[in-house]
């Protein structure tokens, strides 16, 4: 057996389990030393690790959100015991993860995922761009032709993106009245914008209305997910041995 | 601190594992020096399985799509139930489709558009191959973790 490390929390913590009193299953204890605590979990050490391993990693860290700041590590981050979470987790970086507890107080994460809807933007692209209805015709004249269909499809899907950046460009202000901070996050489609909000606890209730708002607003032309709140990832500093790393949200507080 | 309630918009967390594991995989803090001898690489993890979205399959589509739209008058086409449901089935697999799917698609594509008018068969027939390829988008999530714990084994013996 081994320890999945899961996160930081400060020392006095109330422990995880005492919300979960009726799940036998759930097994993660606070390893405290100094002012610190990880929250831990024992792991088959033979047995990879697997996507409900990664779901329970989330889930406590969001269990533990609610009684304070929680500094997330990178999920998968074994220890052989606790003597070596208090030695070589706690006590090595502690100023550094005391330092970001304190940063990270009274801070939530939430993300937002919008998809506008393809035939709404579509339908304004054909309507208002000669060029593409010109190369649809082509492609209608000739079906099979492989290449002016793909030439088609990365007009469109240029336009798309456009399209979208306009859309969130217009949304973004409306939602943001309450918000920390914003992190732009990769969308995987062309019509799929994505953001990470850093918002005080205390405010969350604001940044939900807004979203709610605009949710309304936007009605059928898309569809939105809304989740929170995370502990903070998208806005962490680099981590220490880390610093001159490559993610993007060095907020430096 | 007390994180307020929850709201009736906002779900604790993604609802899709693909989603979660984009959450944890590649952030958070990462301990330094001794201990990443039995770390997982988190290092060397990266979402490599997320869509590109100037791919080959992604332009067939919309090709296909803006013609469909173009043949039918105002209305009809956002009127039609099925259609919409196929967009956003279309969207959630794509999200983390693997390579093999995406090349499958390419050649069904490909071949359909060699015996194919585009007509209404081609549109009923995709809502049906839809989860064959949500099958494969959670294999490849399944082997991305994998690998990431063969790492760590790796390490460990080391």
């Amino acid at each position: 057996m081994a320890l999945l490390v899961l996160g930081v929390v400060r020392q006095g913590h109330p422990s995880p389990r005492a919300k979960r009193k009726d799940d036998d299953a759930f097994d993660v204890r606070l390893v405290e030393s100094g002012d610190l605590a990880a929250a831990v979990t024992e792991i088959d050490d033979e047995s990879p690790l697997t996507e409900e391993d990664a779901a329970h990693h989330l889930d406590t860290l969001i269990l533990l959100l609610r009684d304070g700041p929680v500094l997330p590590l990178a999920f998968g981050t074994v220890s052989p015991d606790e003597d070596a979470v208090r030695t070589e987790v706690l006590d090595a970086t502690a100023a550094d993860l005391a330092e970001r507890l304190e940063g990270v107080d009274g801070l939530v994460e939430t993300r937002l995922e919008v998809n506008f809807d393809e035939q709404a933007a579509l339908r304004d692209i054909m309507a208002n761009d000669p060029e593409v209805r010109g190369m649809a015709a082509q492609t209608r004249d000739d079906s099979g032709a492989l290449d002016i269909r793909l030439a088609l499809g990365e007009a469109v899907s240029a336009r798309l993106m456009d399209w979208r950046r306009l859309q969130a460009d217009a949304l973004l202000p409306r939602l943001t009245g309450a918000v920390h901070s914003v992190a732009e996050l990769e969308s995987q489609e062309p019509l799929q914008q994505r953001w990470a909000f850093l918002v005080s606890a205390e405010r969350l209730g604001e940044l939900d209305e807004a979203v709610g708002a605009q949710r309304s607003a936007l009605g059928n032309g898309a569809s939105v997910e809304y989740v929170g709140p995370l502990p903070i990832y998208t806005f962490l500093a680099p981590s220490p041995g880390n610093r001159s790393g490559s993610q993007q949200s060095a907020w430096g507080w | 601190m007390t994180v307020a309630t929850q709201s009736i918009n906002r779900a604790p967390r993604p609802s899709s594992l693909a989603d979660v594991l984009e959450v944890v995989l590649d952030k958070g803090i990462v301990i330094d020096a001794y201990v990443r001898v039995a770390v997982v690489g988190i290092e060397l993890l990266t979402i490599d399985a997320r869509i590109v979205i100037a791919s080959v399959d992604t332009y067939l589509r919309f090709a296909e799509a803006v013609n469909r739209l173009d043949l039918q008058p105002d209305g009809q086409v956002s009127g039609l139930p099925g259609m919409m449901e196929e967009i956003t089935e279309g969207g959630a697999s794509s999200k983390t489709k693997g390579a093999l799917s995406g090349a499958a698609d390419k050649a069904r594509d490909a071949l359909s558009s060699l015996t194919d008018d585009e007509d209404e068969e081609e549109e009923e027939e995709r809502p049906r191959r839809r989860p064959a390829k949500k099958t494969a988008a959670k294999r490849t999530s399944s082997s991305r973790t994998s690998r990431s714990s063969s790492t760590r084994r790796r390490r460990q013996e080391g």
